[in-house]
């Protein structure tokens, strides 16, 4: 089926309505004309109107449609739907008014005209007029009568017989036109008539006249004959000789002159009554026209504002529903450009203005693509380094932090963006050290730094090293640091392992070889000599020899604690209850003469150490607060579970009765050889910080005013329920 | 007392319904107030090879087509005829129609009626309405349908109707005619059945 264009579509509605406009005028025309000229549309008059009025009516549900159309748009709120209520309603006030006047005083007009045209004067003219007809006809018809009379007296003399003779014979004689003799019952008896009357037989005397002559005996009247003349009709009832009554009805005319001029004035008074008669009905019917004309009129105005206004809006609303269409983000939206006016120059300019918005946003879309895919490849990049990667913005506030950040801190820290350092190290307080570093670079405005910064965190002690870069860029906003942090704790541990046991390798090699030989020969110097030698020289020699070997005894007793700090075995691991190990440990001692003091915190979680290794720190630890004050041994042991937000951990005091350690020495004397005793190999706290940093701990001595010693582990992670089904029994026995 | 007041009521509503009911049959013996032609002495024969009809109409004008008469307007009337076979099981079967036509008005000068046949053009004058009216309800040998065309075994049935034809009335009249009753001057339509006659 082929489809029909919108444009041929619409120019086949308007030549359709322009048709059927045209047609209703030219039947309104035809009605109108019917209505005055009563020859040629006169037969059509009530079908023209009932078309008129049915099409007239079909007219009005057209608009009618258009109007719940335009209603519903209104309604639905549809783009230009507004402005074409307005459009239409103009137009038809402005086509209405001018047609409505006109229409009331035609109206009007019509009402007054007509009652004037139709005057009492003339009225009363008219019927002098008739009457002077009638009177000159009065004087033709007695004549006629007399005549008639004549004729019958003579016909009631003669035999029946001789009708037909006598009738010719008065045929003759006088200007009678028609003779008819006619019996009792109104038979005809006898007939003389001419042939110029025209197809007319024997005119008969109608039942009624001939009974209205059986009371009056004669009947005289002007009779008007088909073609319009004027005759003069008489019938007569005689009484024959032989006692039989007859009738004798004769015809005659009138002069032509005298009957065309009463006919002329007899059409004239008819034509006048029936105007006078039908003025009603046919102001009636004019009205009827008027209001009919007037409705077309009002009908095509409503419609052609319809059409116009459709037509003046349809790139309106098309560009109202496009701005709609491009707020609401399609901006492929093209619109139909139907005209070469201003307005389709505006569609125009509007398609150009989308075809462009669409471009940029294509490219835009494209360049955001890029940017979006090179930083997912830096986001790919950031996270798989092994350093810690944050940033921060002018107001110190995180901006991006990587996962290895997060994990190196044991922080979510993706969770914490926005929020500023000052705000986060309050929530965290493991992250000071780490925050200092950063605020003190901040403050001095440094453009690059370095720093190493030690944090205890859910990890345990971490050594982190820092470097951190300020951002300059060309918006002040946009500034900021980048920090960059290594957890360099197993590095450090491992470079210190290495170094250690290079010494202890060397000494070994360097120190301990040669004493054993320096043993030996004191010894067998001892043996050789000391009996043969004066007993005031073998005491010397005794003395001195014991004391080379005592020396290199003492000697080789050190390089095997040094070896020992500097071995690193095989870490056994075990989950245990810190209290339990405590009190292992302190039980050894309360023989000595000791005064120990112990506070456990019962709801300690496990951790997780090498038991033989922990049990050295221990004693340790106790031997140097034992030996801090040798008149008061008194030693306070507490352990309690520390809970912060990012980490948790299990903390261990000692505190001693002594005085505690020099200020100057307190950075250093976890360090191998330094130490506040006379004697002692230095190695003490060495080792045991070494150990508690195996173990992933921390460890410091505060001075309280004793030496406090405070160790930090990290709680043991939770076990699988499953996959640890009994630790516990195993640990403790 | 107690009983009384209802009863008044309902009497009263039942005089109102009566009231209403009186007003809708005058009015409704209103709108055919006026007499209508009356068919009657319908008789039907075979004279030779056609049959013919004799009737008789009762024309009596009211009050309204008196004065449209009187003041020139001439008034046509048509006796329709109808002639159709019966079937059982399905509508009757027109066989023919045809309509006699009569144009009646007013002659001023000469105070006759003029009764014009329109099928034949011929025209006679009457002294008096009534003798006009009476004349042209005479329907005397009106050639039905001829012999042929009435088959034996069938009934045939003969319709026929009088009335005032509107559509003859002068344009500006038709439509207050076809809007008033007064106008609608038409009889009933008579049947008289019709069979083949030997």
């Amino acid at each position: 089926m082929p489809t029909i264009s919108p444009k041929v579509r619409k120019w086949l509605s308007v030549f359709s309505m322009l048709g059927l406009f045209g047609s209703l005028l030219l039947s309104l025309l035809l009605t109108s004309d019917a209505l005055q000229n009563a020859a040629r549309f006169e037969q059509l008059y009530s079908l023209l109107l009932a078309v008129n009025i049915i099409a007239l009516i079909t007219l009005f549900g057209l608009i009618a449609l258009n109007l719940r159309r335009l209603w519903r748009q209104v309604r639905r709120g549809l783009a230009g739907a507004r402005l074409m209520v307005r459009l239409v309603t103009l137009i038809v006030i402005l086509a209405v008014v001018p047609v409505s006047v006109v229409y009331y005083f035609s109206l009007e007009f019509l009402h007054q005209r007509l009652g004037s045209w139709l005057d009492v004067n003339v009225d009363q003219a008219l019927n002098n007029a008739l009457e002077l007809s009638r009177v000159a006809m009065d004087a033709r018809m007695r004549e006629a009568l007399k005549n008639t009379e004549s004729i019958a007296q003579e016909l009631s003399n003669v035999d029946p017989v001789r009708y037909v003779s006598l009738l010719n014979e008065a045929h003759n004689r006088t200007n009678v036109e028609e003779l008819t003799l006619l019996g009792q019952n109104g038979q005809i008896l006898a007939f003389n008539g001419g042939d110029e009357m025209g197809g007319l037989l024997p005119s008969h005397p109608y039942e009624s006249l001939l009974l209205q002559l059986k009371r009056t005996n004669t009947y005289v009247s002007v009779v008007p004959i088909k073609d319009g003349s004027l005759h003069i009709r008489v019938v007569l009832r005689f009484v024959h000789r032989n006692n039989n009554f007859l009738f004798l009805h004769a015809l005659y005319p009138t002069p032509e002159r005298v009957s065309n001029l009463a006919a002329d004035i007899n059409n004239a008074y008819e034509i006048y009554k029936e105007r006078f008669y039908l003025r009603e009905s046919l102001k009636l019917s004019f009205t009827l026209l008027l209001s009919l004309i007037l409705l077309l009129s009002i009908f095509s105005a409503v419609w052609a504002a319809f059409f116009v206004a459709r037509r003046f809006v349809a790139p309106l609303s098309n560009l109202a529903e496009g701005t709609r269409a491009v707020a609401s983000g399609n901006y492929d939206k093209q619109l139909p450009v139907s005209q070469l006016d201003e307005l389709g120059f505006l569609v125009q300019s509007f398609n150009d203005m989308t075809r462009n918005i669409a471009q940029a946003r294509d490219e835009a879309k494209h360049s955001q693509q890029f940017a979006d895919r090179q930083r997912t490849y830096l986001e790919a990049v950031l996270s798989r380094l092994s350093s810690g990667v944050i940033s921060l913005d002018h107001a110190q506030c995180l901006r991006t932090a990587n996962p290895a950040a997060s994990q190196i801190l044991g922080l979510p820290l993706h969770e914490s963006v926005g929020i500023n350092l000052t705000q986060l190290q309050d929530e965290h307080a493991a992250l000071q050290p780490l925050y200092l570093a950063i605020h003190n670079h901040w403050l001095t405005g440094s453009q690059d730094w370095r720093a190493e910064v030690v944090l205890f965190v859910a990890g345990g002690r971490k050594v982190l090293m820092c470097r951190g870069t300020q951002l300059t860029l060309d918006d002040d906003i946009e500034s900021g640091q980048v920090i960059v942090f290594d957890d360099v704790t197993a590095l450090i541990q491992a470079q210190r392992d290495a170094a250690w046991s290079e010494v202890a390798r060397r000494l070994a090699h360097e120190i301990k070889n040669p004493l054993t030989p320096i043993q030996l020969s004191a010894e067998r110097l001892r043996q050789k000599y000391l009996q043969k030698m004066p007993e005031k020289d073998a005491e010397i020699l005794d003395r001195l020899t014991h004391t080379i070997i005592q020396q290199v005894d003492a000697m080789k007793e050190m390089l095997n604690a040094f070896s020992d700090y500097a071995r690193t075995p095989q870490m056994r691991w075990q989950r245990i209850q810190l209290n339990d190990l405590i009190k292992e440990v302190l039980d050894l001692y309360l023989n000595e003469q000791a005064f120990i003091t112990a506070k456990f915190d019962e709801n300690l979680p496990p951790v997780e150490v090498d038991r033989g290794r922990l049990r050295q720190v221990l004693h340790n630890l106790v031997k140097n607060a034992l030996e801090a004050n040798p008149q008061d041994t008194s030693i306070a042991v507490t352990t309690r579970y520390l809970a912060e937000s990012n980490f948790e951990c299990v903390e261990l005091r000692m505190q001693d009765q002594g005085e505690g350690i020099p200020e100057h020495l307190l950075d250093q004397i976890f360090e191998p050889y330094v130490t506040t005793k006379t004697k002692g190999t230095g190695l003490g706290l060495a080792i045991v910080k070494k150990i508690v940093e195996e173990h992933g701990g921390m460890v410091w001595i505060e001075n309280n005013p004793g030496a406090c010693v405070v160790i930090r582990l990290p709680i043991a992670p939770q076990p699988a329920p499953n996959l640890l089904p009994s630790p516990a029994p195993a640990l403790t026995s | 007392m107690v009983f009384i007041m209802p009863l008044f009521i309902n009497t009263r509503r039942v005089n109102r319904g009566w009231q209403l009911a009186l007003t809708l049959v005058c009015w409704g013996i209103s709108l055919s107030l006026w007499a209508q032609p009356e068919i009657h002495d319908v008789n039907i024969r075979l004279a030779g090879q056609t049959y013919l009809l004799d009737a008789k109409i009762n024309y009596e004008l009211n009050p309204t087509l008196l004065e449209a008469l009187h003041s020139g307007i001439s008034l046509s009337f048509a006796v329709n005829f109808q002639i159709s076979r019966e079937r059982e099981l399905w509508w009757d079967e027109a066989v023919s129609s045809f309509s006699r036509q009569y144009q009646l008005r007013y002659h001023a000068l000469s105070r006759q009626y003029l009764l014009r046949y329109a099928n034949t053009g011929l025209q006679n004058a009457f002294p008096s309405l009534s003798s006009a009216l009476s004349a042209m309800g005479a329907l005397n040998e009106i050639p039905l349908i001829k012999k042929i065309a009435i088959k034996a075994n069938n009934m045939y049935r003969v319709k026929l109707q009088a009335s005032l034809d509107i559509e003859a009335l002068p344009a500006p009249l038709r439509t207050v005619a076809y809007l008033s009753s007064d106008w609608h001057y038409s009889s009933d339509w008579y049947t008289c059945p019709l069979s083949a006659q030997k």
